[in-house]
């Protein structure tokens, strides 16, 4: 087990040992929650390789390659995943569907989308697609296809979010002029926990159970401050 | 051909991994000093600020240099 021994912990100076570098040697990745995630805990760890049959990248389009909404397909992007990982399309770019060489560019039901360029804050955040319709994916975007006799896609779209809230993926990526990246080699190599497959449905069923009631409150919040606004408006038309 | 390719690059990658951790446990253990500087005497816009981090960093280096060097001079 990692152990790293604090000399000032509001700073952040420590001394880790030699023989438990992992490869790399950035503080930042020894001080990360990820040490929280793959020491700490009770279920056994894998590198995301080890539970993960395939990553593909998307492939970038510039403007003029973009299609309309009638002759092309959606090609999601980064603004097509929200901060709670779930797919929005209030802002969609189109493309051409004859840029698609093949259909392991396209999306499928099950396949887990991840963020990998943003900024340090974002980069990382992960949707899980449960679409039947086929659409593309940029090069910001990594797909991955969960080996399913191991882990299910949803439990690694809920672990991969959990990393990018705990500002995993804002320690371990790489920064450059106003963004930042996680290569695939690094998403490969990242630990992750995993439980058994009736645990991972376990802590699926209660991620969704929240995610439904905070949906309902943010809906019941909405309607309560419309109708505090009709009368307030009611109260001046009234004067 | 593609399910081959992600074979090889997994056992290669397995391999790597195996022979630095093997290395890595063939030395002695030694401490390695890290330090993370959120604040360094200036912000983003180039004015000065009074919290600066590499002054308690730098505290902390020296000790740990000079007992790097008292324990060689102790060795020898």
């Amino acid at each position: 087990m990692m152990h790293l021994n604090y000399l000032d912990k509001e700073i952040s100076i420590f001394f880790i040992k030699s023989t438990d570098i992992e490869g790399r040697l950035d503080p930042y990745y020894y001080n990360s929650a990820l040490q929280d995630f793959t020491t700490s805990q009770k279920y056994e760890v894998f590198k995301i390789q080890e539970v993960v049959q395939s990553f593909i990248s998307g492939f970038g389009v510039g403007r003029q390659d973009q299609a309309d909404v009638n002759s092309g397909i959606i090609q999601i992007r980064p603004t097509n995943l929200s901060q709670d990982g779930l797919l929005i399309f209030e802002r969609n770019v189109y493309i051409s569907s004859k840029l698609i060489k093949h259909n392991g560019l396209l999306l499928e039901k099950g396949d887990v989308i991840f963020n990998n360029t943003n900024s340090q804050e974002w980069v990382g955040k992960s949707a899980y697609y449960d679409l039947e319709k086929r659409l593309a994916f940029s090069n910001h975007i990594t797909v991955l296809k969960a080996n399913t006799s191991l882990i299910l896609p949803k439990y690694l779209w809920i672990i991969l979010n959990l990393y990018q809230q705990k500002k995993v993926f804002f320690s371990i990526c790489t920064n450059w002029n106003n963004q930042s990246g996680v290569g695939i080699e690094v998403l490969k190599s990242l630990k992750i926990p995993v439980p058994s497959l009736s645990e991972q449905e376990i802590i699926i069923a209660t991620y969704e159970d929240g995610l439904k009631r905070k949906k309902k409150l943010e809906e019941d919040a909405a309607n309560i401050f419309k109708e505090a606004k009709k009368q307030v408006e009611e109260m001046i038309l009234k004067l | 051909m593609i399910i081959y390719n992600l074979k090889i690059n997994a056992l290669r990658d397995s391999l790597v991994e195996l022979y630095l951790l093997e290395k890595q446990q063939s030395l002695t253990p030694y401490p390695i000093f890290m330090a993370i500087a959120e604040k360094i005497g200036y912000d983003a816009t180039g004015r000065s600020i009074t919290e600066n981090d590499l002054k308690t960093i730098g505290k902390y280096l020296k000790e740990f240099i000079n007992k790097i060097n008292f324990d060689n001079h102790d060795a020898s």
